[in-house]
């Protein structure tokens, strides 16, 4: 508005200027028009001075014509003509006064002249003529010479005035002359001037013009188009001088134009509508709304109410002055009822959150909290809002993890699941399970989070106390282990002792094999304790199933003696087998009467200490007898418990050496069978594979050949039955090609060579080059190490690779496989299942960009005969990656396959170096 | 080639690859005559006969019964009189070891049995075309294993 306000100053000065000048010129013109007006009526008057002056002149020569005419003819005609003269005379005198009054000089010339006509007149009139003779008297010798010398005198007077008269009019002519030529040019550039004003004029006002009108056009045009509903309203009448056809539709009317609203929506007249147009009309102030209600009377007679957001602006013209007001409107009615039913299901949604006995909660799509139920602040006794609420109730060992858990849900949008300690309202920590689900729309955007925490705190508690009671009754034993520490401690004090610990670990610390071991712990506890009898034995049944011991090693008074075997039952054997009392010290005979062995070894004195096994079965016992009492029992069971547990330790371990003979044994002979097992099967394979094939090939061959030399006799299913044979006979042929393949494979005898793993990818490639071609494969190798391989095996293997990726590779897309190695050595850090730790492996990993295959099969193609296709889409047999699998586990190695649908398959290959 | 007829010895224990043998040597445009044997010891026979003119090619199956192809390679290796004659080991397994064994014993080319009978037309045609090339024992295994 302002540059035009300026651009409309500046236009107002330049036409004042210009109109200005043209004035001053027109002014100017007119004053030269005048001057050349007066300087040609100057130049007029002069001519018309000079033709009184002659006239005057002649009228005197007439004058005196007429009176010598006269004298001479005395015509009174002729005097009549004289004074006709004289009366012109007179006249043209006067003429001439008048012309000449404005110049004085000429007046006085003209005074002059006055004189000397009179003079001359005078001397007309003395004229008397001559005498009859003829003679000239000398009075008219005087008359005649006054005459003369006054009509000199006027000559005289005539001539000067004529030369003034022409002084005047030369300079008069040359003023005329210059005027003339001036004038012209000012009255060219005049009108020139107007001319280009005209024109300037006229194109500005032809450019106004057009503006306004493209504005116009514009903004109807802008009106029109709008996709929101625009009407222009004139006020204060509220008259619809503009609408668009939104706002036609959204209003149902047909048009509205030239109506007032009232005319249009009478429906609107308790609304507030008119009173907000016509508030806006007269202040000038915007009103805006949002959803604003407005009641709608549809043409079929309907009333609605529906929803705006409503604009009302006023409208100003050239002069800044509001002449209307420009209504724009969007309706919102469907956003309202959307509107509405979501907040009818966060309704229902809360209600439910309510009556369920979890702390429910819910989020926005950020994690920023929108809701919580009421049973937060029940079992927190704070209403939890944001971050501090939060710190407040999380018991502080869990915070960091559960915030670590919440962070990594909403970063990856997996679901939450933390267990943390809430604070209760009564201040105790609760165990809770936060558990949280994202809610995700159409686009897949996380739009909400919801989630609930559970009170575990019973299960939970449980665990501790299980946890708290394993640990307690760790305590319990290492309580109970030192103090049998300390007790072994007080051993020291007594006599066996010294001798006991320094000698017995430093003698059978180190390893004593079998028989030697146990003798010599009888005879070292014989000789340390000085009883009568010592002796080691096996729990052992006899063929009726009655248990007897059998010593394995036995001293007798310090010395070693043959192992006997005694029966078990009715003895303290018994007892001390069952684990019950050890030790009989004193009368131990009497105490079992029914024994043989007490009797026939007099003992008085016991003491016995089971030996049981890993599994805590007993296995056998050391006893020691004595013929006398036992004193300071206690010592030597204490002791007796330390040897029978090294004891248990032998005999375990002999057992086990047992056992693995046994179980080496048994392998070796397995192996045997097996090996043999398998050159059979092998031979099987091979011969019948062979065997196989030969009539094989014999169908096939002759079967074409039918075909070809008949094939005009054949009917057309005639000819695809034969199709069907060939093909038939070549998947038959191909299966017992891969079962000897694969039955090959078992041959563990391969010969294991240093090879350089891209040479024999190189071979391999080169059997494959006219599928290569044929598909325009491509096959990369990188970073090939050198590997420990059955050379013919691993072109097999490599074969039966490159031809699956070949095979299966996407339609349309040229294949091409990467194939990559590098050493790798597994350890704690680097674990990988199926592989031993602290290995040197070769890591090969073959991977295509064909179709690949679902993850969940990824075990199930290394089986034989396993396909994933139909075998009129992918011919094959599935052996193909079975034998893959069977060389790898010649080769000490694993395989293992990652796919994805559509997005190629790898195989990772892992051989040891060594 | 010269107007008289090839001799061609085919060693087979199938009969089927016998028929198959001669049928499509008979359909080639060259001019042969072929005689045919069941096994080892019948072919050691019939060339150790007086009136047995010498082969211009032999055909060794090596699985046949009796005595198979690969004994009867060193055999005939070790006859003078037929040192000059062309071996072709025709045989259905193509494993590594009969290759390198018959290669090895001096047979002069080494034919996997096709199952098609134009494939087999073509094999024969080029093979006994090109003899006098394999009558010289190839130098190196490349060579030896017949490629179409």
């Amino acid at each position: 508005m302002k540059k035009n306000k300026h651009s409309l100053f500046s236009v107002r000065i330049i036409y004042l200027f210009t109109t200005a000048f043209l004035v001053v010129l027109s002014l100017v013109t007119f004053l030269q028009i005048r001057s050349l007006v007066e300087s040609a009526q100057l130049v007029d008057h002069t001519n018309k001075v000079n033709q009184s002056l002659q006239k005057i002149s002649l009228i005197l020569v007439e004058a005196e014509t007429n009176k010598r005419a006269f004298l001479l003819t005395s015509d009174s005609l002729m005097l009549r003509k004289r004074d006709a003269s004289l009366k012109d005379m007179g006249r043209e005198i006067k003429v001439l006064e008048s012309l000449t009054q404005q110049d004085p000089e000429q007046v006085q010339h003209i005074k002059k002249l006055i004189l000397a006509i009179s003079a001359k007149l005078l001397s007309v009139e003395n004229l008397s003529g001559f005498d009859r003779n003829g003679s000239a008297n000398p009075a008219m010798k005087k008359n005649i010479m006054e005459g003369v010398s006054a009509m000199n005198e006027v000559k005289q007077s005539i001539l000067q005035m004529t030369r003034a008269q022409n002084e005047l009019h030369t300079t008069h002519i040359m003023n005329f002359a210059q005027y003339s030529m001036i004038t012209p040019l000012y009255i060219v550039v005049l009108f020139l001037g107007a001319i280009v004003i005209l024109m300037l004029s006229y194109y500005r006002i032809n450019k106004a013009l057009r503006n306004t009108e493209q504005m116009q056009h514009q903004f109807q045009s802008l009106v029109m188009e709008a996709p929101a509903a625009i009407c222009v309203l004139r006020e204060p009448e509220h008259v619809f001088e503009m609408s668009n056809d939104v706002f036609l539709k959204m209003a149902g009317r047909a048009d509205v134009v030239g109506k007032t609203v009232r005319q249009v929506f009478p429906e609107l007249e308790a609304q507030s509508v008119f009173e907000l147009l016509s508030q806006v009309y007269k202040t000038g102030e915007t009103f805006k709304a949002e959803d604003m209600p407005v009641n709608i009377t549809r043409e079929n007679g309907l009333t609605e109410t529906r929803y705006f957001d409503m604009e009302f602006r006023a409208s100003y013209n050239a002069n800044e002055k509001i002449t209307g007001v420009i209504v724009n409107a969007l309706e919102t009615t469907e956003e309202m009822a959307s509107k509405a039913k979501i907040a009818e299901s966060e309704l229902r949604f809360r209600s439910l959150a309510e009556a369920l006995p979890q702390l429910i909660w819910m989020a926005d799509g950020n994690g920023i909290s929108e809701y919580v139920s009421s049973r937060w602040k029940e079992y927190t006794g704070v209403q939890p809002g944001g971050e501090q609420e939060w710190n407040a109730i999380v018991h502080p060992d869990d915070l960091a993890g559960v915030n670590k858990a919440w962070m990594n849900s909403l970063n990856t949008g997996s679901l939450y699941n933390y267990d943390v300690r809430l604070k209760s309202h009564t201040g105790e920590f609760n165990w809770f399970k936060m558990m949280g689900e994202p809610v995700i729309n159409k686009e897949n955007k996380i739009i909400k989070w919801v989630g609930a925490a559970s009170n575990i705190h019973a299960e939970k508690s449980f665990a501790q106390q299980l946890t708290e009671q394993v640990d307690h009754r760790t305590r319990e034993l290492y309580i109970a282990n030192t103090e049998l520490q300390e007790k072994n401690q007080l051993i020291a004090l007594s006599k066996y002792n010294q001798r006991f610990l320094s000698e017995f670990s430093e003698k059978f610390s180190s390893y004593q094999a079998h028989a030697e071991f146990f003798l010599s712990v009888v005879l070292y506890v014989a000789d340390l304790t000085q009883l009568d009898y010592v002796l080691i034995g096996r729990l052992e049944q006899d063929d009726s199933g009655d248990s007897f011991v059998q010593t394995i090693a036995m001293a007798a008074f310090g010395k070693l003696v043959e192992n006997i075997n005694y029966p078990l039952p009715h003895g303290p054997c018994e007892q001390v087998v069952h684990g019950k009392i050890y030790s009989y010290p004193h009368q131990c005979k009497s105490k079992f009467p029914k024994n043989q062995t007490l009797v026939q070894y007099n003992v008085e004195g016991y003491v016995g200490y089971p030996l049981t096994d890993m599994a805590g079965k007993e296995i056998g016992l050391i006893a020691l007898m004595h013929q006398k009492d036992i004193e300071d029992c206690e010592t030597v069971t204490s002791i007796l418990k330390i040897v029978a547990k090294r004891t248990e330790i032998e005999l375990e371990r002999i057992n086990n050496e047992k056992q693995l003979e046994l179980t080496n044994q048994e392998l070796k002979e397995k192996n045997k069978t097996l090996e043999k097992m398998n050159r059979e099967l092998e031979l099987f394979a091979h011969i019948s594979s062979h065997d196989l094939q030969e009539p094989l090939r014999n169908i096939k061959m002759f079967a074409s050949r039918v075909a070809e030399m008949e094939s005009d006799k054949l009917s057309a299913k005639g000819k695809e039955y034969f199709e069907r044979i060939q093909s038939s006979i070549t998947r038959m042929r191909i299966l017992i090609e891969d079962l000897l393949a694969y039955s090959r494979t078992t041959n563990n005898e391969g010969q294991f060579e240093i090879k350089d793993l891209g040479q024999i990818v190189e071979e391999v490639k080169a059997g494959l080059q006219e599928t290569l071609d044929e598909k325009q494969a491509t096959i990369e190798a990188s970073q090939m190490c050198e590997v420990r391989i059955v050379p013919f095996q691993f072109r097999q293997l490599l074969h039966n690779l490159l031809s699956n990726s070949l095979k299966f590779s996407a339609p349309g897309v040229p294949p091409h496989i990467e194939i990559k190695s590098h050493i790798i050595k597994t350890g704690p850090s680097n674990d990988i299942e199926g592989l031993l730790s602290g290995k040197e492996y070769c890591h090969i990993t073959v991977a295509d960009n064909g179709i690949g295959f679902e993850p969940q099969y990824n075990r199930r193609i290394f089986d034989a005969f396993q396909r994933l296709h139909g075998k009129e889409k992918y011919s094959g047999t599935g052996i193909g990656l079975s034998i893959v699998k069977k060389i790898i586990e010649n080769h000490n190695g694993i395989v293992t396959a990652t796919g994805k649908l559509n997005s190629g398959a790898a195989i990772d290959i892992y051989i040891p170096t060594q | 080639m010269n107007n008289e007829p090839m001799r061609i010895v085919l060693a087979d224990d199938d009969e089927g690859d016998r028929t198959i043998f001669k049928d499509a040597l008979e359909e080639l445009k060259i001019k042969t005559k072929v005689h045919t044997v069941n096994d080892g010891v019948e072919l050691m026979e019939y060339l150790a006969l007086e009136d047995t003119p010498l082969p211009y090619m032999l055909f060794l199956d090596l699985n046949m019964p009796l005595k198979g192809g690969m004994q009867c390679l060193k055999e005939i290796k070790k006859i003078p009189r037929l040192r000059e004659v062309a071996i072709a080991i025709y045989s259905t397994s193509s494993s590594e070891e009969n290759i390198t064994e018959t290669f090895h014993s001096g047979a002069n080319v080494y034919i996997k049995k096709p199952d098609d009978f134009k494939v087999l037309k073509d094999v024969l045609d080029k093979v006994v075309r090109a003899a006098h090339i394999y009558r010289e024992p190839p130098f190196n295994m490349a060579n030896f294993l017949f490629k179409i």
